[in-house]
């Protein structure tokens, strides 16, 4: 249960800094802000979504439900 | 401005599901997660995503790169007659000019766009790009051709096939340049060439 809190808080995290990244990238659209957020940001958020989803999966399957 | 509400809306839900981390583990916490971590940051990301690439088609966006300051003081110099510059200050294209004229139409041209736009910013931040700047390419006649084969003006003082005009073969550029100050007025203009 602790290893599962540790990922699901770094996803949440991995979520957060992309969605500041989108934030100041809209605020302010220069080139290397929007190919920052296109690349680290978009790349962030993939990481975040992958891991909770990989972690729901583990989750279910440790309790035999998948 | 959606966009920018959606992402303060996402941010608050995941510092909310942060805060009440440590809350007993029950179905709401659960759906919390759900919305707090893929769901709503998730689709604030993809609205957002698609407001930046939009905002990447402004020429604002192109001239804040400083390579390109001569081309867009150029589009907006009320004296100058180059074509990129009648075609903005007419407002031809209604916006998004640049992009407009150097974006190949069909189903690859876009994704091209945005490939050349990864490729020039690394060269920007790199510093590896050689000056005078220039196509890479020779310019896509079909872009012109697009809005202007079929129109009236064209028609009417053209006495040539459309499709006889492209790559290897009579451009209009080679009749109606400069599309943009050349290098030497670039420079003389007191910015990069």
């Amino acid at each position: 249960m602790k290893r599962q809190s540790f990922t699901y808080r770094l996803s949440a995290l991995l979520m957060l800094c992309a969605l500041v990244l989108m934030l100041v990238t809209l605020a302010r659209p220069t080139p290397r802000l929007v190919g920052l957020f296109l690349s680290a940001g978009l790349g962030a958020g993939a990481a975040a979504v992958a891991i909770y989803v990989i972690d729901v999966v583990r989750e279910l399957r440790a309790r035999r439900l998948l | 401005m959606i966009a920018a509400a959606l992402g303060v809306v996402a941010v608050l839900v995941v510092v909310g599901v942060l805060v009440f981390w440590d809350d007993p583990d029950t179905p709401a916490r659960r759906w919390l997660l759900l919305a707090g971590i893929p769901v709503l940051p998730g689709l604030a990301l993809l609205v957002g995503a698609s407001r930046v690439m939009d905002d990447a088609k402004h020429p604002e966006f192109c001239g804040s790169c400083h390579v390109m300051g001569p081309f867009i003081r150029d589009l907006q110099d009320p004296a100058s007659t180059n074509l990129a510059a009648l075609h903005y200050q007419n407002r031809w294209i209604l916006r998004d000019q640049c992009y407009t004229c150097h974006t190949d139409y069909g189903l690859t041209g876009p994704l091209q766009a945005k490939l050349d736009g990864v490729r020039h910013l690394l060269h920007y931040e790199l510093g590896t790009y050689r000056l005078p700047i220039r196509l890479r390419r020779e310019y896509n006649t079909a872009n012109c051709l697009h809005c202007h084969a079929e129109s009236k003006a064209f028609l009417g003082s053209h006495d040539v096939d459309p499709a006889t005009l492209g790559p290897g073969e009579p451009a209009c550029l080679d009749c109606h340049a400069p599309a943009h100050p050349e290098p030497a007025t670039r420079a003389a203009a007191g910015a990069t060439p």
